[in-house]
């Protein structure tokens, strides 16, 4: 069943009208089971195909157990590893040997999702009593949870357990009109705005085919280059809000994956606005300790910046390494990896120079905001060229442009994509400053009203013609 | 007093919000639809045809108009007859040559105007190819059931015709009288397909399809996306085919066939175009059971798809939105028969070969 789609839809309205039918919290995960375990099954076409994913699962539940029984460092750091190895092998990493591949097709549908929630769970039930003694109804729930399995969502154990337990999120009238405008706002990104980004990628590219001039060339790599992050956000954030808008009809409040990525100046902010759940995760758990663990071991404080942008590194390869199997996924890995960690040196080094307070100053100014977002703008579509294009491909662009040709597509890529991103910022606060009554005209339930019923025609007049194939959300491949 | 406000502001909103969204839709779709309508009338029913029954063939001396909401007006001329033919059904005249066509929309040519339509053109190129007269009479009617070819055949065999093209698209093959029910669609398939037929009418539903199905990569993308496999295609047909098969062992038999020459021509529809032109070298299941059945028959066999080279945009060749060929599609269809008849087909194989424009 493809999220978001109208089927996906109607089948959780219908779960979240018999879920809404009591208020007892039995009733209510009994419900939440049954429409987690019927989405797994969608995806399963034969009786074997979803021994490997319940598998990991079930170790996963053993492992926290165990762990919450109390065990030392080195056992916990053991178990962990094991779920990790067991997740890398169930993806088919490109470095696990094939032959210890298992020999059939399985669902692997949000395994990657599924990984995070346990490993969260592991880690979490040395220190906490809840997550340690997980019972096995709210860890299929919570690690299942259909809302935000294909792709997300990653959301915290101790927020699941909070509303699901003691404080399930409120569903007034109010609730259920902002669930149903994040549901409709998702749907129109995914499917309408995403398809847009879509068709003027591809029809650069097939402009790159019909032997333009050099100038051109280099004008259709940089906008085939500048399409990608733009169909992937309206991809990505249209899938998220529309399982937020979903997941609130079952009174479950969903953590936000974005904050306005663009308008980031550096790339390190970027990550810091851009799948956000990922990046809260990766920084918990892999962060954190890192950056603890080797700070404990070196004594000279001078170092403590280096081990930072060590630690940053290392996470922001493991983020692109997530990604996939695939060795483009190293390259992927690198070039974030490099990016943060040339961005923090440029940062300290600026902090060095400037004193903290000059260069916070600085990075307020609209001239810098506007060179900092361009170039983190171009650098975010230069490290997605390893998402849509192979090996081959990025090489046929560089024999195509040439260095005149490179020389011209990087500023296009840079300015052009600082002047977009300042004009719709710039638009988009002016928006915000209309008001009508001291509100803001943007909070008003009726033109909200408007906005989403223009937004709804537009996704059904898509959907229809379309014949109903709405397209996938490229995370789910992750 | 204060307890009660709130109550009332939920209460106004209940009501007032659905109403805003309703007023919304209404306010974007009923101009668009009015006007759309105006920029891009159609007329689908041909009033020379009876819409009671299922027509054979139209209305004796009857002339109507026809209109896809992207092409012309088109003027409808059924001779005295009730064929859709320029040419008197009567005797020919002395030297003068006859081919008639049976079939469906495709064959009929709808939407196209007369002298632009398949069977027109084609006798206009054999004219000019034989060097004497070449008449077409077009027994090909819009929803024309296979079930019935039989008794076209019979009817088109009475005007002693030179050669006979029996038509034949895979739209043909759907809805078969008291044949197996379609195999269980998906829940989704089934409401999108009463979507879209409900919607069919509406011009905002059929321009919203010819804006984005009017691009050859976007309809290459929708086609790939729909993955139906060959498997899928020929258990669609097959009832239709066989039923095909049977017709056309019954036309053969008929004690009116005389010296006719017999083709099976295949009509293709976009999708099945846009499919060979996507992958080199392929060959449609439908057209590949249709050439098993016309050689079990000993008649000859034409592919459409021959007709249309793979640089040509199926857009260019279709109406995007109801899916019949334009008049460039008919014309490419008319040169590609007008090839295979004086190569092969008697009394034509003697023909030196041409078409006209």
């Amino acid at each position: 069943m493809a999220v978001p789609s109208f089927l996906f839809l109607a089948v959780a309205g219908l779960a979240a009208v018999v879920h809404g039918l009591s208020d007892a919290r039995g009733w209510r995960t009994a419900i939440m089971l049954l429409a987690n375990a019927g989405f797994l099954l969608t995806f399963s076409h034969h009786p074997f195909d979803l021994a490997p994913y319940l598998g990991l699962l079930l170790a996963g539940f053993v492992i926290v157990r165990v762990i919450g029984k109390g065990v030392d460092g080195r056992v916990h750091a053991a178990l962990i590893a094991g779920l990790v190895a067991a997740f890398l092998w169930l993806k088919q990493y490109s470095f696990v040997p094939k032959g210890m591949l298992l020999p059939f097709e399985y669902v692997t549908i949000g395994l990657s999702y599924v990984f995070f929630r346990v490993v969260h769970l592991a880690v979490a039930a040395r220190d906490e009593a809840a997550a340690g003694h997980v019972g096995p109804l709210e860890y299929i729930n919570y690690t299942l949870n259909f809302t935000s399995l294909v792709s997300g969502p990653i959301q915290a154990f101790e927020e699941y357990k909070r509303m699901t337990d003691d404080e399930p999120a409120s569903l007034t009238l109010d609730d259920f009109g902002v669930a149903l405008e994040r549901i409709i706002t998702g749907m129109f990104k995914f499917l309408v705005l995403a398809t847009l980004m879509s068709l003027v990628q591809r029809h650069a590219a097939t402009m790159l085919t019909s032997d333009p001039s050099q100038l051109d060339r280099a004008l259709l790599v940089a906008g085939l280059a500048a399409a990608y992050p733009v169909f992937l956000f309206f991809n990505f954030s249209g899938y998220t809000s529309f399982v937020i808008g979903v997941a609130r009809l079952f009174r479950l409040e969903l953590p936000e994956n974005f904050n306005q990525p663009f308008r980031a100046a550096s790339f390190i902010d970027y990550w810091s606005r851009w799948h956000m759940s990922l990046s809260n995760w990766l920084k918990a758990h892999v962060y954190n300790p890192l950056l603890l663990n080797s700070a404990r071991r070196v004594s000279d404080p001078s170092a403590l910046p280096l081990i930072n942008v060590g630690a940053l590194f290392v996470t922001f390869f493991l983020i692109g390494l997530w990604h996939g199997p695939a060795w483009h996924f190293v390259t992927f890995g690198l070039l974030n990896g490099a990016g943060v960690a040339v961005n923090q040196f440029y940062r300290l080094a600026m902090q060095r120079r400037l004193g903290t307070a000059r260069f916070f100053a600085l990075t307020k100014r609209p001239s810098y905001v506007f060179v900092g977002r361009g170039l983190t703008f171009g650098w975010v579509s230069f490290t997605l060229l390893w998402f849509w294009a192979d090996y081959p491909d990025l090489a046929g662009f560089v024999r195509q442009l040439g260095p005149l040709g490179i020389a011209t597509a990087v500023p296009t890529l840079v300015i052009g994509g600082g002047v977009a991103i300042a004009v719709l910022t710039r638009v988009q606060d002016l928006v915000h400053h209309i008001r009508w009554r001291g509100e803001p005209v943007v909070a008003s339930p009726y033109l909200r009203t408007i906005a989403a019923t223009l937004m709804l025609l537009a996704v059904v007049a898509v959907n229809v013609t379309m014949a109903g194939d709405t397209g996938e959300v490229v995370y789910k491949n992750f | 007093m204060t307890a009660s406000a709130p109550r009332r502001k939920l209460d106004r909103r209940l009501v007032a919000l659905p109403l805003i969204a309703l007023a919304t839709a209404a306010t974007v779709l009923v101009p668009a639809e009015i006007v759309l309508r105006r920029r891009y009338p159609d007329q689908p029913v041909d009033r020379c045809l009876d819409q009671a029954v299922v027509p054979l063939h139209g209305k004796a001396g009857c002339t109507s108009y026809v209109k896809a909401a992207e092409g012309p007006w088109v003027q409808n001329r059924y001779n005295e007859c009730g064929y859709r033919s320029l040419s008197s059904c009567g005797p020919l005249p002395p030297g003068a040559l006859r081919v008639a066509v049976i079939g469906s929309s495709m064959g009929a040519g709808t939407f196209v105007p007369g002298p632009q339509s398949v069977a027109s053109r084609l006798a206009a190129n054999l004219s000019v190819a034989c060097g004497r007269a070449v008449q077409d009479q077009n027994l090909a009617v819009p929803a024309f059931p296979i079930d019935k070819l039989a008794v076209s055949g019979r009817e088109a065999f009475a005007l002693h015709p030179d050669a006979l093209l029996i038509t034949v698209t895979s739209f043909d093959f759907n809805n078969l009288p008291g044949t197996r029910p379609p195999a269980a669609k998906p829940f989704i398939k089934k409401v999108t397909e009463a979507a879209q037929t409900a919607l069919k009418d509406f011009a905002v539903y059929r321009t919203a399809k010819r804006l984005f199905l009017s691009s050859e990569r976007d309809y290459l993308d929708f086609i790939s996306a729909q993955r139906r496999s060959d498997a899928d295609i020929l258990r669609e047909s097959r009832d239709g085919l066989r039923l095909l098969s049977e017709q056309i062992g019954l036309i053969l038999k008929s004690p009116r066939r005389s010296a006719t020459a017999i083709a099976l021509v295949f009509m293709p529809n976009r999708e099945e175009l846009a499919r060979t032109h996507l992958q080199a070298g392929r060959v449609e299941p439908v057209s590949r059971a249709l050439r098993r059945i016309a050689e079990a028959h000993g008649i000859s066999y034409i592919d459409g798809l021959s007709a249309f080279p793979s640089a040509v945009p199926t857009a260019s060749l279709y109406y995007v939105a109801n899916g019949h060929l334009n008049a460039t599609g008919d014309d490419y269809i008319a040169r590609e028969l007008t090839r295979k008849m004086t190569g092969s087909m008697p009394p034509f194989a003697t023909c030196r070969g041409g078409s006209r424009g």
